[in-house]
């Protein structure tokens, strides 16, 4: 292999290929990305055998051929050449030389036969998806997903097809939920199946691909495996196996009381109290009056705050605790101005959601204060 | 405000409360040991037993050798417990800020009590009475202006007395003591002091706080300071930010098995009380006292902080493990969890896997808090 192309175009690619490589693989193959250059163009791959990323730009190849080299250290080198034009040759040893005017380097590789095979998508039916509609969807959902590795099916969001020509995504850590929908037509390629779960990492990854494109993308998702698809990248990613749990049932619908508030007051004094928030926990109280509300904090070490926030509240008295974080991560995304919260007691969960839009629904649950 | 500390001292409580349950121990020698084996250690022994010589410490046989007849009694935690706790809930009525300890030993912070009951001396009369009435148990009680003077002060008289050290007379009053009235003065220490010719307190003060420091490591600040009557030792009251659990350890116990499950059992407790508390614990303290009275403490911190039972276990027996470094039998382990926070108990939308055990603590608690610390135990493996 040997191929001549921009350091600009290279740095973007292994930057975006790279984000799929977990940092403590216990197969040391997969921490490296295989180069595949052929016919003008230059294709990298990685995987972490549950996501895949197909990533392709523009080379001048003067020999077609493949080479793997590590991940980490390639990006590395890669972001210090300065910019202008870098030769790629792959050496007998496997090994890969780097060359520009001035710099040269030569990197220890493995052969392209012990790297995992990645299968390219087929040609099926791909549903093309407004990628900003994806990306709102995403953006809405996501920070729900839980993080802990305590059920498994909850390191995902829920792509829920069951309503007509409607997109429904689901996330929740066990603590909290987000639910948005959009109207998109798309379906699961196989009968009987009508929502799956697609992992984090794969979704962080496709938020990236939305981010950078402005073009439709290309979906194709069965019973197995989730694609999407734009111009020059391709994201595979396997469905989660489990149970989601029912979130229809956790939708809170007897609750009475009822605050509207300013997204941006509401935000600012949650951010402002968390700094004093015990041991950092993000543990605020809320008390809730005709007035308005009174968030406070308290550290034992570090001092205590409280503000007043004025709000429309139609309901008794009430004072509850929260993690701050996850009120500040709905309000982030919320598009609305007024944010609407309806309680029912100060253990019972929370319904968050916009004044206007009920399509972007959050359960939040309280914290019990000692 | 100067300090006025409150000290009352039950003597020989354990056996007093077992005289109390069977009055046919009255008048008779016994002590109480863990179990009747002869190197058992003696826990506790009755007045009749002090006066024919045996000693907290000696085994039951040294005991048995002083005295044939020497009874022997098994702890009963649940009793002492049961008293302490009607000795708690009168003290609590008179001063918020008190800690007793699981030998009865009583501090009480009494300042500004006066206008509510009267002279600190009335206040002592009134406790006195008020303890013998209520659990039937004499006792001493001294008053001055730190935790050590007024032990002293109340171990001053061996009979029902109550003396009250006058601010500002501490070191005169300490000065003629025996060096054994000074806090945590075991053997080693006795005969470091012996060695240096310090058998008063007031012949510590002949040396400079380097010179003791020297002989004595850090505790050498601390002996300097008590020689003049000073005591800087707060008193830690059950809301102070400090849990400690205690165990004693008879020589057939100093197996690795038996002593794994005495520290579970101290972790058991910890976690206990922090959970009661609703907070969790990020520092842990392990002390181990040999049979030789020779002592070796270790710190660990748990970052989340931690409050259930096995975690805690884990921590303290690695630091069991990493502060024993003697091939001698241990009698006393102390657990000691400190740098407590706040616990928020965030509620869930979903049952998660956590939360199982958490409602297991939560169940246990229960049932501990209505019959007993030791109503419900886990079984303990090894690989917890």
């Amino acid at each position: 292999m040997k191929i001549t192309l921009q350091k600009a175009e290279i740095e973007k690619a292994i930057n975006f290929t790279q984000g799929i490589i977990d940092k403590r693989t216990t197969n040391p193959i997969l921490s490296n990305i295989l180069f595949s250059a052929s016919d003008d163009k230059l294709e990298l791959y990685s995987t972490n055998m549950d996501i895949s990323s197909i990533n392709q730009i523009s080379a001048n190849v003067e020999t077609a051929g493949r080479a793997v080299v590590s991940a980490k250290i390639l990006f590395d080198i890669i972001r210090k050449f300065p910019p202008g034009e870098i030769q790629m040759r792959r050496m007998d040893n496997n090994w890969l030389e780097l060359k520009s005017s001035s710099v040269q380097y030569k990197i220890a590789g493995l052969h392209p036969e012990e790297y995992p095979t990645i299968e390219k998508p087929k040609k099926g039916d791909y549903v093309s998806v407004k990628s900003k509609t994806l990306l709102k969807l995403l953006k809405k959902t996501i920070f729900a997903v839980s993080i802990e590795d305590v059920k498994k099916i909850l390191g995902g969001i829920l792509f829920d097809f069951s309503e007509e020509n409607y997109l429904k995504l689901v996330a929740t850590d066990g603590h909290r939920l987000s639910l948005v929908k959009e109207p998109v037509s798309m379906k699961v390629r196989k009968k009987g199946e009508n929502s799956l779960v697609l992992p984090r990492k794969g979704m962080q990854e496709l938020q990236r691909i939305l981010e950078e494109t402005e073009e439709d993308i290309k979906v194709n998702i069965d019973d197995k495996m989730a694609v999407f698809k734009t111009e020059t990248k391709t994201l595979m990613m396997k469905v989660l196996e489990g149970t989601f749990p029912d979130y229809n049932q956790v939708m809170p619908r007897d609750n009475d009381k009822i605050l509207r508030i300013n997204r941006q007051r509401f935000y600012d004094a949650l951010s402002r109290m968390v700094i004093v928030s015990a041991e950092r926990s993000n543990i605020v109280r809320i008390s809730f009056s005709d007035e308005g509300i009174v968030v406070s904090s308290e550290s034992p070490n570090e001092g205590e705050g409280k503000e007043f926030v004025e709000a429309e509240y139609r309901g008794t008295k009430m004072d509850m605790g929260f993690n701050a974080r996850f009120i500040m991560d709905i309000l982030e995304v919320a598009d609305d101005e007024v944010i609407e919260m309806k309680l029912l007691d100060e253990l019972s969960a929370v319904l968050i959601k916009t004044a206007q839009d009920e399509n972007f629904l959050n359960v939040v649950m309280p914290v019990r204060m000692p | 405000m100067k300090k006025e500390i409150l000290h009352i001292n039950i003597p020989f409580f354990l056996s007093s409360v077992e005289s109390l349950y069977d009055h046919s121990l009255k008048g008779r020698p016994f002590i109480i040991a863990s179990s009747d084996s002869l190197y058992s250690p003696v826990l506790e022994i009755s007045e009749t037993a002090y006066r024919a010589g045996i000693r907290r410490d000696m085994t039951v046989a040294e005991a048995k050798t002083l005295e044939k007849d020497t009874l022997i009694i098994r702890p009963d935690n649940r009793k002492y417990t049961r008293v302490l706790s009607a000795i708690e809930s009168l003290i609590g009525r008179f001063t918020p800020i008190y800690e007793i300890l699981p030998t009865s030993e009583t501090y009480m912070d009494i300042r500004g009590t006066g206008r509510a009951f009267g002279a600190p001396e009335d206040l002592a009369l009134r406790l006195f009475r008020e303890i013998y009435y209520q659990t039937g148990l004499r006792s001493h009680i001294g008053i001055g202006s730190s935790k050590l003077i007024s032990k002293a002060a109340a171990s001053f008289f061996n009979t029902d007395a109550l003396l009250r050290v006058i601010n500002g007379s501490e070191q005169t009053f300490i000065s003629p003591m025996s060096v054994r009235i000074l806090p945590g003065t075991d053997k080693w220490i006795l005969q470091r002091f012996s060695d240096y010719g310090i058998f008063k307190v007031g012949d510590i003060t002949r040396f400079s706080t380097e010179e003791l420091c020297a002989i004595f490591g850090k505790s050498g600040n601390l002996f300097k300071l008590w020689s003049c009557g000073t005591d800087i030792r707060p008193i830690f009251t059950k809301n102070h930010p400090l849990i400690r659990e205690e165990t004693v350890i008879s020589y057939e116990e100093n197996s690795y098995e038996t002593l794994s499950k005495k520290i579970f059992f101290l972790a058991s407790d910890i976690g206990f009380r922090l959970r009661e508390r609703r907070c969790a614990a990020g520092r842990f303290r392990l002390v181990i006292t040999y049979t030789d009275n020779i002592s070796a403490e270790g710190y660990s911190g748990a970052k989340p902080k931690i409050n259930t039972d096995i975690s805690i276990y884990r921590l303290l027996r690695a630091l069991f493990y990493r502060i024993r470094t003697r091939r001698i039998n241990i009698k006393d382990i102390t657990a000691e969890a400190s740098l407590l926070s706040p616990v928020f108990a965030q509620q869930e939308l979903i049952s998660l896997p956590q939360s199982r055990e958490r409602r297991l603590f939560s169940a246990i608690d229960t049932i501990r808090k209505r019959f007993g610390d030791s109503a419900i135990r886990f079984g303990i493996e090894d690989r917890i």
